[in-house]
């Protein structure tokens, strides 16, 4: 009875919104909860439940694999990007309810924020649980890692099938609590690199016995081949792997033996594409079918936009604030690129949460790796431009390479005058916009 | 020569903490000091008379228990090195390996309540006139009032990252008092910190709390 009641409830809320063209997306869902708190519990969920968490590509991930699972003849209820949090998750499930207090699709597809895991667990326990990376992310809200890490250790039911990031430390060390475990990962390919980068890394001992790790290859940060040199603790073989990067033609080999088409070349995407790999291969998806649904046509990218104007190309690197990752990842693309260029850093607000003023993390990306004769100038754009500078200036770069923007409207005239080379915009994701519709304004 | 060591940078690194570093190393080179930069890590022998200043940073929790345990057997050297005029910068919890319950060299103990402290800081300091300002975020909490702990040449403070970067009059001070140790002639007025002034008036024309720091 409480369920129909919900469910109506529920129901009419979103009816509610939409004569109001309110669209609210996690109301609903509130509203249901404080009025029937275990709602959630009283629901009958499809055959095939998967969650998606971790710091950076939780919503990649889940629609490439809500996307894959509609197009190989699965129905999906998924929650829409942002909804990741409790009262999100239960709008979704109202949304596909019948009022028979089942969910109408044959799969549910989470998108679940770290933090909340565990708040969304105790009422559906997900067959899959992937979890991408867990990497500094939003420090004043997080803390750090190793506390995200251990709040989504928390949240992870007995039954549930874990699916991680096996060349990432901090993930695969989920290994040393749970048993059902299935891993992705990424062989050396063209980015990856050996020599000991000067960079800051999350983990560099082993969470096992505190040896220090050792590496045979790095992709980023932490993230590669590591070993412990004292117990073992290590990478291995992932049983979902990329094995092979095509950087002509984009092709990637997973396995050494199913070949698709990447629309792009950046880490997080791999990463993405191999975590979705993973849950349909384990879902039942036979290998062809995967590979055809995850080429590159039928995948959105947001994370990389390019324009070519006057022969010079304008690429714009989208990047999360406050997550020296997602930099460091288009700090190492920009790096690859050996011929003249220009970056264009900025952002306008630090975080969407809260007003703290906190910019630590510009010093865990590593700019000093773009400090070379092919990098002619950076602009630093927006309100922080100062603090930009001077960690440019900082990483050792030139200060008469550095050019200070009060922010980016109809900075195209000053690209296009003052600056030299393929211009790699390094930027938070609320700088997109200006610095593409500034290209654009380039006649 | 100034010569300076950052310990355990692989472990205590969580928010930024290089850039001090960094700061320091740059404005001294801009001067045309000569520098040494050591970094130290879990199980190096670290020879603190070797050095003008050490700077320790931030970390999980987890990885300052393992600093915390290499760093034990250097009570009596960092007893030593303090009372010698060596400078330390500790920035973040790294301040709590200090603390009488770990090496004992400051009286303060640390408890650790449910709620993190995470807040942005401006408070006065008798180093200068301008107010320090920086951010915090950390589970410990000290039983002393001070916000920031000088003592000899030992400068610490639950500030995390860059506090010199967001400073730069910090930055200007601590190169004197470096100079003048070490007996070198080089000019300190010579360091251009334009960026990091204009940046410092960027943070106070947001509003900041003003916490005023009484000495």
């Amino acid at each position: 009875m409480k369920r129909f009641l919900g469910t109506l409830l529920g129901k009419a809320v979103f009816l509610a919104e939409k004569l109001l063209h309110k669209n609210a997306s996690s109301f609903p869902g509130k509203a249901v909860l404080t009025v029937f708190p275990g709602y959630l519990k009283t629901v009958q969920y499809p055959k095939l439940t998967v969650m998606v968490t971790g710091s950076c590509g939780k919503g990649s991930t889940t629609r490439i694999i809500a996307d894959a699972l509609r197009e190989n003849g699965t129905s999906v209820a998924h929650n829409l990007e942002g909804s990741n949090l409790l009262n999100g998750v239960a709008s979704t499930v109202i949304k596909h309810i019948s009022f028979s207090g089942k969910l109408k699709q044959e799969s549910l597809v989470l998108e679940v924020d770290e933090r909340y895991l565990k708040l969304i667990t105790k009422y559906i326990t997900p067959d899959y649980l992937v979890i991408n990376n867990i990497t500094r992310d939003q420090p004043p809200r997080q803390g750090d890692f190793d506390i995200v890490a251990g709040e989504i250790l928390k949240g992870i039911p007995e039954s549930t099938h874990l699916i991680v990031n096996g060349d990432d430390p901090v993930t695969k060390s989920f290994s040393l609590h749970k048993e059902h475990i299935t891993y992705f990962g990424i062989d050396r390919f063209f980015a990856s690199y050996d020599n000991e980068l000067n960079d800051v890394r999350d983990r560099n001992y082993c969470p096992k016995c505190h040896a220090r790790l050792t590496y045979s290859y790095r992709h980023y940060g932490s993230v590669g081949d590591f070993k412990c040199p004292n117990c073992g603790f290590a990478r291995n073989i992932p049983d979902f792997c990329i094995t092979s990067v095509n950087k002509d033609t984009n092709e990637i080999t997973v396995n050494n033996k199913v070949k698709m088409t990447a629309n792009e070349l950046i880490l997080f995407n791999l990463y993405n594409m191999a975590a979705a790999y993973a849950v349909l291969s384990l879902a039942g998806i036979t290998e062809d079918k995967i590979a055809s649904s995850l080429n590159a046509q039928h995948i959105q990218n947001k994370i990389y936009q390019e324009i070519v104007k006057k022969d010079r190309k304008y690429i714009a690197l989208n990047c999360k604030a406050e997550n020296n990752a997602t930099y460091n990842l288009a700090v190492i693309h920009t790096a690859l690129d050996k011929s003249p260029k220009t970056i264009v850093l900025g952002l306008r607000e630090i975080s969407r949460r809260y007003t703290f003023f906190d910019l630590s993390w510009l010093y865990d990306i590593n700019f000093e790796l773009l400090n070379d004769d092919t990098l002619q100038n950076v602009v630093c754009a927006g309100p922080y431009r100062f603090d930009f500078a001077a960690r440019i200036m900082l990483a050792g770069i030139p200060k008469d390479k550095i050019i200070i923007l009060d922010n980016l409207d109809h900075a195209g005239k000053v690209f296009e005058e003052q600056t030299k080379g393929n211009v790699y915009g390094i930027l938070n994701f609320d700088y997109i916009e200006p610095f593409i519709n500034s290209v654009n304004e380039i006649e | 020569m100034i010569k300076i060591a950052n310990i355990y940078d692989d472990l205590l690194n969580l928010y930024g903490d290089t850039g001090n570093v960094k700061a320091l190393a740059y404005h001294l080179c801009e001067i045309g000091e000569e520098i040494t930069l050591d970094k130290l890590r879990f199980g190096d022998k670290i020879n603190f008379a070797d050095y003008d200043i050490v700077f320790v940073g931030s970390g999980t929790e987890n990885n300052l228990k393992l600093a915390l345990e290499d760093i034990l057997p250097y009570k009596k050297d960092i007893a030593a090195y303090k009372a010698n005029g060596g400078f330390l910068v500790a920035t973040g919890n790294s301040i709590e390996l200090f603390g009488k319950s770990a090496l004992g060299i400051f009286d303060y103990t640390v408890t650790y309540p449910e709620e993190r402290t995470v807040c942005d800081v401006c408070l006065k300091t008798p180093l200068f006139d301008s107010n320090i300002i920086g951010f915090e975020n950390h589970r410990g909490t000290l039983d002393c009032d001070e916000k920031i702990i000088l003592e000899d040449n030992f400068l610490l403070t639950y500030i995390i990252g860059p506090l010199l970067v967001r400073n730069p009059k910090l930055t200007d001070y601590l190169i004197r008092k470096l100079l003048v140790k070490t007996k070198s002639s080089r000019n300190p007025d010579q360091a251009d910190y334009s960026f990091e002034e204009q940046a410092y008036q960027t943070s106070q024309s947001t509003d900041l709390k003003n916490v005023v720091l009484s000495q």
